[in-house]
């Protein structure tokens, strides 16, 4: 369904690095990592949360415990990881609820006036790349949250429909509704700032 | 600041966003039909492909001790992985002994990153599910269902009993590269005698006794960023902070630290096991000049390396490999993906220390088609 190249992973290798990772090998492990932990903490990134990086390693280390869990192929330990990872947020709301330590869906009337929400944690980049992810996360705020987690599971977490239908517990067709009320929304954001929101 | 502009701006109205449009979009191939669209897609994608994020003390911990998977648990300690008569192998630390026998990484990421990890892939799990006892069969419907409304966290340990195979020997080993077959590379020895009872998760700050090397340590020339912050950044962004040295090594003459520009997205790499070597990481074979250029550096804010190097241009290359030399012995990895990933973040790494490296491009057959020089890097502790 996509287009886009797909790299370097052989399903051999797969293979093998799961081999490995269920055997309690580091390396094995840390090969997962850095495959599959910058989708995650982008994800997490794209959800607001304040320490994506903390909350990527959090994913890691649940999915060391339950890799006994899973068989499967590359595709579908992708769906694995953003399945605890989806969770991992999820409960992440639900102390937020109670604290008010996450950045929370805020609804916007303007772009303006939402830039600026990137959690604190992105602040290192360098300025281009800030005003690109403000830009982003303002966008993204606009969302409806769970518009917004089809949204970011299918471009960041790159997952195609089914497997995101998968992570959030809804069926194919409805991620598929969501999908494209996002998209209108987002298109009419778009338009309607695209004077300041110059795209690339 | 009017939103209500001039519809000039607006999309055409008859680009529709049906299934088919959103797809395309979502594949990066509908830029004309909906270009404000497409060019957030891709600013949206870029989240995901910045750089590997720090790992935490504990998964740190993992990928340099691995896991012990007889209870079916975490240990923190390189002491608990050192039980087992296994002999040491070249000197070598046993934690490191079974790095080595690691094989495949899946290289890959690439700025535009977006890997995925094996999309298409087709029964890819039955040498896993085989070397590593009873698994149920994979069924992607199962894990939504086991994981539905589960905080990850609270999950039974599913260790016991998944797994008879004892940690660094995997079942299949057919797809081993490099094993511990190779003759006893060069090991610097000064501190691999302590280092698999002294590997606990704090750095072994035993000095910089990489042997073969006279670099000093140098102080950080130019001051870190803020802490916390994470590495280099997204794409096109190098590493602003260099904290390494570049000198030479005996036997290659002059280091070739000449930085030549980054290929873009030099911050954005794969895994890391490390090998032992079967070919000596010494001197690179006779005839193939120094023609790649080698850069590491420290990242922003975390303790690792960030290597990247200029391509050799041979169309022959098919791989690279990188060389390495530090406190704990020479290894060497070979870095999947193809020619064109040439960066790649070393975590195993620690503040205090020095250490070499050298990459190689190598061609199918892992004949080395060319080399840089051998550079020295210490590794500049994370100063507040």
């Amino acid at each position: 369904m996509s287009a886009r190249p797909h790299h370097g992973l052989s399903p051999e290798a797969f293979a093998s690095t799961l081999a490995d990772a269920r055997s309690g090998m580091g390396a094995a492990w840390e090969t997962l990592y850095h495959a599959l932990a910058p989708a995650v903490a982008g994800y997490f990134r794209g959800q607001g949360a304040r320490e994506p990086d903390d909350l990527t390693s959090e994913v890691f280390l649940a999915l060391v415990k339950s890799i006994g869990r899973f068989a499967g192929d590359g595709a579908q330990f992708r769906s694995f990881v953003f399945v605890i990872a989806h969770n991992r947020l999820q409960d992440e709301r639900r102390k937020t609820i109670r604290r008010n330590g996450f950045v929370q869906h805020q609804p916007v009337d303007d772009m303006g006036d939402t830039v600026g929400l990137a959690a604190p944690g992105d602040a290192s980049d360098g300025a281009l790349e800030q005003l690109s992810r403000e830009h982003v996360r303002a966008l993204c705020d606009s969302l409806m949250p769970d518009q917004r987690d089809v949204v970011l599971l299918r471009i960041v977490g790159d997952l195609t429909v089914e497997q995101v239908a998968d992570v959030v517990g809804k069926s194919p067709g409805a991620v598929k509704a969501l999908q494209r009320r996002a998209f209108e929304q987002l298109r009419r954001k778009l338009s309607a700032n695209a004077e300041e929101a110059v795209p690339r | 600041m009017t939103r209500f502009h001039d519809d000039g701006d607006e999309m055409p109205r008859t680009a529709t966003l049906d299934e088919r449009s959103i797809e395309a979009i979502i594949a990066g191939r509908s830029g004309v039909e909906h270009p404000m669209l497409s060019a957030f897609i891709a600013d949206v994608r870029l989240l995901g492909a910045g750089p590997v994020p720090q790992p935490s003390s504990a998964l740190s911990s993992i990928f340099l001790h691995g896991v012990s998977t007889e209870k079916g648990d975490l240990r923190a300690t390189a002491a608990s992985n050192v039980d087992g008569p296994a002999p040491q192998v070249a000197g070598l630390p046993k934690w490191r002994r079974k790095i080595m026998v690691v094989k495949h990484f899946i290289a890959g990421l690439s700025v535009v990153g977006k890997l995925t990890f094996g999309i298409g892939a087709a029964a890819a799990a039955s040498g896993g599910a085989g070397s590593a006892g009873v698994l149920p069969d994979p069924l992607q419907h199962q894990f939504a269902e086991t994981f539905d409304g589960i905080a990850p966290f609270e999950l039974d340990d599913p260790g016991a009993g998944d797994d008879g195979t004892a940690p660094g020997t995997p079942g299949n080993g057919k797809e081993l590269d490099e094993v511990e077959s190779a003759p006893a590379p060069v090991v610097v020895t000064a501190t691999t005698a302590t280092t698999a009872t002294a590997a606990t998760t704090t750095p072994a700050t035993t000095a910089a006794a990489a042997g073969t090397t006279a670099a000093p340590p140098q102080p950080p020339t130019t001051g870190p960023a803020p802490a916390g912050s994470p590495p280099a950044g997204f794409p096109g962004t190098g590493p602003s902070e260099s904290t390494s040295t570049s000198t030479p090594t005996p036997e290659t003459g002059p280091a070739t630290t000449a930085t030549t520009a980054p290929p873009a997205g030099v911050t954005s790499t794969t895994a890391a096991p490390w090998t032992t070597p079967t070919t000596s990481p010494a001197p690179p074979p006779a005839g193939s000049a120094e023609s790649m250029s080698l850069v590491c550096k420290r990242n922003d804010g975390w303790i690792s390396m960030n290597c990247y190097w200029s391509p050799l241009g041979n169309p022959a290359t098919a791989q690279h490999r990188l060389h390495k030399t530090g406190p704990g012995g020479a290894e060497s990895m070979t870095i999947w993906g193809g020619p064109s990933i040439t960066s790649w973040v070393d975590i195993h790494v620690e503040a205090g220390q020095t250490y070499t490296y050298r990459i190689e491009a190598i061609d199918a057959s892992g004949l080395a088609l060319g080399s840089s020089a051998t550079i020295t890097v210490t590794v500049q502790p994370l100063t507040p």
